[in-house]
């Protein structure tokens, strides 16, 4: 005999079937029209229309305009009713989303795509090295680039090794990108784990779309490159391909002291696309690229090899270490008010060399600081070389039931290593996804999905020269020369994920719409978990959308926070005044830190009230129990509630001329204490003004409130900050763009960002001058 | 292998447990709802197919013989019960983007059903493009229209490419395409582009008896 439960289902579900399919006049809902016998016909004659602009909502006349800007290729792949949660740009759509395409980037003087981030309210975009752009949204974390999925053409790009993507490595040429879908807020029940502050998905064109070739080269005034070429052709009736190549090269730049930034090198990347139509109802897609970087990171050793000052009228430094002092005191069994650790090489005097002869400082080079700041800087560089490649093959077919499916395998390898602090790994991933959809009567629309991930990684911890002496792990054990910066030791290497989701949009009337669905996934690093969402719009009249959602959505920690131990500084210990041991400073990982929990509730409201005005607020509240903040000393897991809003605008006045725009604020408190790492306020504003047919003028603002660089021992504080675009762009006609563009042009430099705890300090983000030529042949 | 059988343990619960929650929301919200026509959608398929035919036009050639002079304007017929508006969406899209054929404005005109074979020459004599939506299909022959030269023919549904029409959009498995009948366009004096023929995966040539559009039910719209 069944269960109860089973019993339960198996006629909830049928029943549920039955009454979805049943025709509406059998549930006697919808009057049968009634036709009158002997009715006289009026004579048949033509009716000239009169455009009747009410009879299309602002909304629908906006989709209407996208529709007929697709080709009919592309037209054809647009399913008719969309499922919530792929197709972001439903008017409807209960969730925040901004859909970024190549104008937004080519016409306001952006190089890489991660750069035109700025533009959407609510993300916070800065500028470290000059190889890499850090992209955020919605505070509440702790590092630069965490807490939110990062994907291209449905690829996973989030390095899972310390939790980050690397945005500007995953970029594609501007030729064949079709869209950016940034949805502001967890889209649990699609998109699933690491979606916690928000998604970004890449979506390239289809092979058929970028036919011929094409050239996009981009210039600096300080020699930054980046050249693309795209070529596509037909290989048969039903095939296309395609395959492009990128090179961007560095020019170095300058750090905020004024000292080089050593940050030059090159970024080169090759990939292919080829599409082929099997029959008419089974699509095949094989793509894949291969990047190679070549770049220099640096670790400042300053703050990270520390000594014990006898001399009780020393003043405390700036740059004193109070976890390295709590170590001490711990270790001497005493309280030490006069006794501060701080920066070897900061005040001149206090110089290691002399002081603690056993340091082998030639391992390391010293930077004599510009004059003024009167200390020397000791510092390590090492490589970071990056490979990588991935390949991607994805089958997509409709049965004859109407079911419409995609079969998605990826393979991808990606090679590193961090010379500054010694770490090379090697990942290799394969991710093998299902997804469907069916549309059950008229109103209920069902996507399911079955993903399994395996991910194998080789570690390596190679000791650097600066840290390569006697040096006593703890107290207890005898000094070693071999103890690295990071230590996987023995930690697993092989990670598997399974998961799997539904969710169900149903349309209870032509104003109101559901979608209530969960994720439940099964994976060695966050464990068990089911992440449910429900999502409802309200079109309470034909301009205005109210929506509401809540879902919860985990992060699963990066392999650093969970299993590498950190040696993050060494402290000299003084036996006598000539004589004494370095003792290491260290944590282990945390194998027992738990995924991130964030329960998020949003609601918003979406209005056209003309059709040359869209208004969209969005506000947000986010609860998360064990948010992880990491850098040294310690990977702690704290509660955090974040509280927050976004507005945005888009106004075409007159037809020459657009204004896009928004706004951010947000706050957000860690164990009940306001943090200050992410701006509380973001703004831009975007103008284009057609003075010619061919001749564009952009203009560009964007404003971040201050902030400040979290760090154990050195918080940098980042300035309030407007930033001025200008650009002129000449297209004489469809196969030709060229742009000539300033940007910041308010102030000669200022800092954005860096990585936190490594970085010496902040890279200057300098005003510039930008040459971008598009020629398609 | 048995932390593997655990994990799948796991992992069948939690389905189990929200498929109930999912089935009992579907039944639920049948229940008390019940099901009644999606306006919402049906104007949704009424904006693809404007685009759609204002894309047609681009790939479709009148002879300059069959069309009015350059400086005039011709007609666009939309046939049939047009509850979704349809007429309008194309009146916007035409208006808004300025659309023409061979350069000459597009006046929108709207008819209630198919006339009679007698009439048929008389009211669409000023016409260059009728369409028939789907109320349409069953009072539609392989007759209508033959006679008139310059006359874009299209229907919602597969039965006007199948009987004589030039063009059929033709919604299946939550896509729209088109089903192209050759003979159609040149039986009216029409071309059609070969770039348009060539778009297979938007694009379905007809030929007799071959067509996988026999087989296609089409949604009622």
């Amino acid at each position: 005999m069944l269960p109860f439960t089973h019993s339960v289902l198996i006629v909830s579900f049928f029943g549920g079937f039955l009454f979805g399919l049943l025709p509406a006049s059998v549930l006697g809902q919808v009057p049968l029209a009634g036709i009158e016998a002997n009715a006289t016909l009026p004579k048949l004659e033509l009716i000239p229309l009169e455009r009747n602009d009410d009879a299309l909502t602002p909304f629908e006349k906006s989709e209407l305009r996208r529709l007929f800007g697709l080709d009919l290729r592309e037209l054809a792949r647009r399913p008719v009713h969309g499922v919530l949660g792929y197709e972001q740009e439903y008017w409807r759509n209960p969730a925040s989303v901004h859909v970024l395409r190549p104008d937004d980037i080519s016409l306001n003087g952006h190089v890489l795509t991660v750069e035109a981030f700025r533009g959407v309210p609510g993300m916070h975009v800065t500028r470290g090295t000059g190889y890499d752009d850090f992209a955020i949204m919605r505070n509440f974390s702790g590092s630069s680039t965490e807490k939110f999925l990062a994907m291209v053409d449905g690829r996973e790009v989030l390095q899972i090794m310390g939790g980050t993507v690397n945005a500007t490595g995953e970029g594609v040429p501007l030729e064949i990108l079709d869209r950016v879908e940034i949805i502001r807020g967890p889209g649990a029940s699609i998109w699933g784990t690491n979606a916690v502050s928000g998604v970004y998905n890449v979506v390239t064109k289809s092979a058929a779309a970028t036919q011929g070739d094409s050239v996009r080269l981009v210039i600096r005034d300080d020699g930054t490159f980046l050249g693309d070429y795209v070529h596509g052709g037909q290989a048969g009736e039903n095939a296309f391909y395609r395959v492009w190549f990128r090179d961007q090269e560095y020019a170095e730049g300058t750090l905020n002291s004024g000292l080089p930034a050593k940050d030059d090198g090159y970024f080169r990347k090759a990939g292919f696309r080829y599409d082929k139509t099997l029959s008419r109802d089974l699509d095949f897609t094989f793509a894949g690229a291969l990047g190679k970087r070549r770049v220099h990171h640096v670790l400042d050793l300053s703050q990270r090899l520390l000594y014990m000052n006898y001399d009780p009228d020393k003043e405390p430094d700036a740059v004193d270490n109070p976890h390295a002092l709590a170590a001490m005191e711990t270790f001497l069994g005493m309280t030490l008010p006069a006794i501060v650790p701080y920066a070897f090489a900061v005040g001149g005097e206090d110089n290691l060399k002399t002081l603690v002869p056993s340091w082998p400082i030639s391992r390391a080079s010293a930077t004599t600081m510009p004059a003024g700041l009167g200390f020397t800087r000791y510092e390590y560089w090492g490589e970071m070389p990056h490979d990588a490649g991935h390949l991607r093959a994805k089958l997509s077919g409709v049965t004859d039931s109407d079911l419409e499916w995609t079969l998605a395998g990826y393979a991808e390898q990606y090679k590193t290593f961090l010379g500054h602090v010694g770490r090379r790994w090697d990942r290799k991933q394969y991710d093998l996804d299902f997804k469907a959809n069916k549309l059950i009567g008229d109103r209920h629309h069902l996507a399911f999905g079955l993903a399994t991930r395996h991910m194998d990684f080789d570690v390596e911890d190679i000791m650097t020269p600066p840290w390569g002496f006697d040096t006593n792990d703890t107290l207890f054990t005898p000094a070693s020369p071999n103890i690295t910066i990071l230590d996987h030791g023995d930690s697993p290497t092989k990670f598997d994920r399974f998961s799997a989701f539904f969710q169900d949009s149903y349309e209870f009337s032509d104003s109101l719409l559901l979608s209530a669905g969960a994720k439940f996934e099964e994976s060695d690093l966050a464990g068990t978990g089911v992440q449910p969402g429900a999502r409802l719009s309200w079109a309470v009249n034909e301009t205005n959308v109210l929506w509401s959602a809540y879902s919860r959505a985990y992060r699963t920690p990066s392999l650093v926070e969970r299993y590498s131990k950190v040696s993050y500084a060494r402290v000299w210990v003084p036996t006598s005044a000539t004589t004494g041991f370095w003792l290491n400073q260290s944590f282990p990982g945390n194998s027992d830190l738990e995924k991130e929990e964030t329960d998020a509730f949003e609601v918003g409201w979406r209005s056209q009230p003309r059709d040359d005005l869209t208004l969209e607020l969005s506000l947000y509240h986010y609860d998360t129990t064990n948010a992880i903040f990491s850098g040294p000393p310690i990977y702690e897991a704290h509660d955090v509630k974040t509280s927050g809003g976004e507005f945005t605008f888009d106004y075409s006045p007159f037809h020459y001329w657009t204004l896009k725009g928004g706004a951010s604020r947000t706050i957000s408190k860690k164990e009940g204490v306001e943090t200050d790492n992410f701006p509380k306020t973001l703004a831009n504003v975007s103008s284009h003004l057609r003075l010619r047919d061919d001749l564009i003028f952009s203009q560009n603002f964007y404003y971040a409130a201050e902030r400040t660089i979290a760090s154990a021992y050195n918080p940098i504080f980042i300035p309030a900050h407007l930033r001025m675009d200008l650009g002129f762009i000449w297209r004489p006609d469809e196969s030709l763009e060229i742009g000539l563009f300033g940007r910041d042009l308010l102030d000669p430099h200022h800092p954005e960002n860096m990585y936190q705890d490594l970085e010496l300090e902040p890279a200057r983000v300098e005003r510039s001058f930008l040459l971008s030529i598009t020629k398609r042949f | 292998m048995l932390s593997l059988i655990t994990r799948f343990k796991h992992f069948t619960k939690a389905m189990r447990f929200a498929s109930f929650a999912i089935v009992s929301f579907c039944v639920c919200s049948n229940a008390s709802f019940g099901k009644t026509d999606s306006s919402e959608n049906a104007r949704a398929e009424a904006r693809f197919k404007a685009a759609y035919l204002a894309h047609l036009l681009h790939y479709s050639t009148w002879a300059e013989e069959d069309l009015p002079s350059a400086d005039s304007t011709v007609g666009l017929a939309v046939v049939g019960d047009d509850r979704h508006h349809f007429a309008q969406v194309l009146l916007f899209l035409i208006d808004e983007l300025k659309i023409t054929i061979q350069g000459r404005k597009v006046k929108v005109f709207s008819l209630a059903h198919i006339p009679d074979a007698d009439e048929e020459k008389e009211i669409f004599k000023d016409c260059a493009v009728v369409y028939f939506l789907k109320s349409e299909e069953n009072r539609w022959s392989e007759c209508t229209l033959c006679d008139k030269k310059g006359v874009l023919a299209i229907g919602e549904g597969s039965k006007y490419a199948r009987e004589g029409a030039c063009v059929s959009i033709v919604r299946s498995r939550n896509r729209l395409m088109l089903l192209v009948n050759r003979e159609g366009f040149t039986s009216r004096n029409l071309k059609v582009s070969s770039r348009l023929l060539r778009l297979r995966s938007a694009v379905e040539v007809y030929k007799k008896g071959g067509c996988r559009f026999l087989v296609i039910s089409a949604r009622p719209t």
